[in-house]
């Protein structure tokens, strides 16, 4: 999920020159933000195991590091985590095309180039947060769609074992007939689980689940 | 100057506690630099050369030391471009007899 806007971002710098970083988390830190810089890449990626929580915001990755390249450590953070849970921003000198290109391909969100201007970090990692917030508001929304179509469908349902119940029990006014009792009350029962099911929805009663590799469902809890 | 002055007090927005902070961490961290690279050259190893030429050339850049930095570019490409490295251990010799010069000239600057 991503941070509310107001709060203080994390941001991680992985960079083997030492004192580029030290600039970077400087220069970021007196703008506001939570900075960690770390030289070694392969320390990194030992701490970054598929079921542990990233603690940052945002990365800016080196490209061109001794013990690993920038581009690999981007595959690796992007088998986890994709391009809007963790946005990560490389960081090249001027003659690297190809390696941008790349990296664009694999899931980098911007870049920037040595030595780096505070401006335009700002803005690239602004313009990132930007639009992780809107896609959440928007997956947000969508949630509510897909909730709301939740609780029509139910309240269609009720339509017929309502009727079942009326329809059973207004025949009983004229001739009581234990059988459809029976059929009436299991009809209200069915309307009492439909009913419970509904409250379950707008209390937040339910998660998201894996239906198929490309898309989710909501399962009532 | 070694430097560029108006470049380096834009970037650093005129801040000479922290240029001088951050040049005791270039004199600190570059000499280890300066010996992979020069491991490199004599072992003739062009990967190395351009990794650490190309790490000088990051923290060069950061004082706007376009000299400097334009010597650890040439040594980078030598390396990328697997050519000779004939003229590598001259550039390298004035890197190595420049940055200390920096160094010292940064610290003057910011006193």
């Amino acid at each position: 999920m991503t941070k509310p806007s107001n709060e203080i971002k994390r941001i991680l710098i992985i960079d083997d020159d030492i004192l580029s970083a030290k600039i970077t988390l400087k220069k970021l830190e007196k703008k506001g933000f939570e900075v960690e810089a770390r030289s070694s890449a392969i320390e990194f990626l030992n701490e970054l195991k598929p079921a542990s929580k990233i603690n940052f915001d945002m990365i800016l990755l080196d490209v061109m590091m001794p013990d690993i390249s920038g581009l690999e450590v981007l595959e690796k953070i992007r088998a986890i985590k994709n391009n809007i849970e963790l946005p990560v921003i490389m960081v090249t000198s001027k003659d690297e095309t190809e390696d941008i290109v790349k990296a664009l391909r694999l899931g980098a969100n911007d870049y920037v180039t040595k030595p780096m201007n505070l401006e335009v970090v700002m803005a690239r990692m602004k313009t990132q947060f930007v639009i992780q917030e809107l896609i959440g508001l928007s997956l947000q929304a969508e949630q509510a769609n897909t909730i709301n179509s939740m609780v029509t469908t139910l309240n269609h349902e009720i339509n017929n074992p309502l009727a079942i119940a009326i329809g059973n029990l207004t025949i009983c006014q004229e001739k009581p007939d234990n059988v459809r009792i029976d059929k009436a009350l299991k009809a209200l029962d069915r309307i009492t689980q439909i009913v419970k099911k509904i409250e379950k929805i707008t209390e937040g009663e339910i998660e998201e689940v894996e239906y198929s590799p490309s898309s989710n469902m909501y399962k009532i809890e | 100057m070694m430097f560029n002055e108006s470049k380096l007090l834009e970037h650093f927005e005129s801040d000479k506690e922290m240029i001088f902070e951050l040049t005791n961490t270039l004199d600190e961290t570059y000499p280890v630099v300066l010996e992979s690279l020069k491991s490199g050259i004599e072992q003739k190893k062009y990967t190395e050369v351009e990794l650490h030429a190309h790490t000088l050339k990051g923290m060069l850049l950061n004082f706007f030391c376009e000299d400097l930095s334009d010597m650890a570019l040439r040594l980078e490409n030598q390396g990328r471009e697997k050519e000779t490295l004939d003229g590598a251990l001259e550039l390298y010799d004035n890197l190595e007899k420049s940055i200390p010069e920096l160094v010292k000239e940064l610290r003057g600057y910011c006193d």
